[in-house]
């Protein structure tokens, strides 16, 4: 059995720590915003690696403009990752306003 | 998947039960005073009791998880407080017939507001760096504003109420003084998204109950409140808004369980 690559162990991390900051608020958050990336996107969290625009959308259309304050808490989770191109490139999309 | 119909839906389904409950008070009202203060005193007893166990529903479906969970544990205990309150208010009131105020029913209604208080803390909680110092300062202004002229008035020598009564009336817009503040920095802070419109509901079914609370310590002080009086209409809103807002959260949130669907497969 061959050890995950990199992009996949990332796309992990990456799927946790917004599982976690959703977690944070509320387990039906977390739940909701599931449902709608399955319903309107036909994608699961984990995809959202490959597709932050997915989230970005869903969490401004939820919380309006204070959707700042839990993409901050994703951003907190990753800042370790931030080095990593793809995890930059993630944060910067899921914190667009 | 909520449409913009079934909002509109929505809102028309709760401005035709606050008019029929406005227009339900003022028949009474000239029925005679027993009748309107009977039908006053149920629906206080049937509207926080529904909110009592919509706010149930509500801790059930969030499973005491995260902020919002520990928020919603704090607004239906709070409402289950006022649940109780009311319904002593209605035992002293249509049993026992004396007057309910000062009574027991005081201490379910000033408890339940700490947790309301708690409730708003940990709803925005998740979204604090959100909030900013003007919003604070905003909130903070109107609350002094609204509380000064109150405690200026409760300083007439010429009132009729004992220490005690006067000290368990200031307590009441005193503690909306200070929920008051994140209930405005709420309103600042959801202003748009899906969960506006839930908060708006609850925020006008607090904003109710602050006015009805205000205005029923004044009218105390002037020994002019009567039972059926209009302001036991703003307290009856207050519940139904804040039905409707849990109503509406429910809807939000409502899941179709997908985690159970992919264990299944």
């Amino acid at each position: 059995m061959s050890l995950p690559d990199d992009y996949t162990i990332t796309k992990v991390l990456v799927f946790l720590s917004v599982e976690k900051a959703l977690r944070e608020i509320n387990g039906s958050v977390f739940e909701k915003v599931t449902e709608i990336l399955k319903t309107k996107y036909n994608s699961y969290l984990y995809d959202c690696y490959d597709h932050p625009e997915y989230l970005n959308q869903i969490l401004k259309d939820f919380f309006g403009d204070c959707f700042v304050a839990i993409t901050d808490t994703i951003k907190k989770y990753l800042v370790e990752y931030s080095n990593r191109k793809k995890v930059n490139h993630f944060i910067e999309v899921v914190c667009n306003k | 998947m909520i449409t913009t119909l079934d909002t509109i839906k929505g809102q028309r389904f709760l401005v035709s039960t606050l008019i029929a409950t406005g227009f339900a008070i003022l028949f009474f009202n000239f029925v005679n005073e027993q009748t309107a203060l009977l039908f006053t005193d149920l629906m206080f007893v049937f509207t926080s009791g529904s909110v009592a166990i919509l706010s149930i529903i509500v801790v059930i479906q969030n499973r005491l998880e995260g902020y919002h969970g520990k928020a919603w544990a704090l607004f239906s205990s709070a409402v289950i407080f006022w649940f109780i309150a009311e319904v002593i208010w209605t035992l002293y009131q249509q049993v026992y017939k004396i007057d309910p105020w000062p009574s027991e029913a005081d201490f379910f209604w000033l408890v339940g507001y700490p947790l309301f208080f708690g409730f708003l803390m940990y709803y925005q909680r998740p979204v604090h760096k959100s909030i900013t110092k003007k919003m604070v300062v905003i909130s903070t202004l109107i609350s002094i504003s609204i509380l000064v002229p109150l405690l200026y008035v409760s300083y007439d020598d010429n009132l009729q109420l004992d220490e005690f009564e006067q000290l368990l009336g200031l307590s009441y817009p005193i503690l909306n003084a200070f929920v008051l503040v994140p209930l405005l920095i709420g309103v600042f802070l959801f202003f748009k998204g899906k969960v506006n419109f839930m908060w708006i509901l609850m925020s006008l079914g607090m904003i109710s109950f602050i006015v009805s609370d205000n205005w029923f310590f004044l009218t105390t002080l002037n020994e002019s409140y009567h039972p059926g009086h209009p302001l036991d209409l703003l307290y009856i809103w207050g519940y139904v808004l804040f039905s409707f807002g849990l109503y509406d959260h429910m809807k939000i949130f409502h899941t179709k369980n997908i985690f159970h669907k992919l264990d299944q497969n």
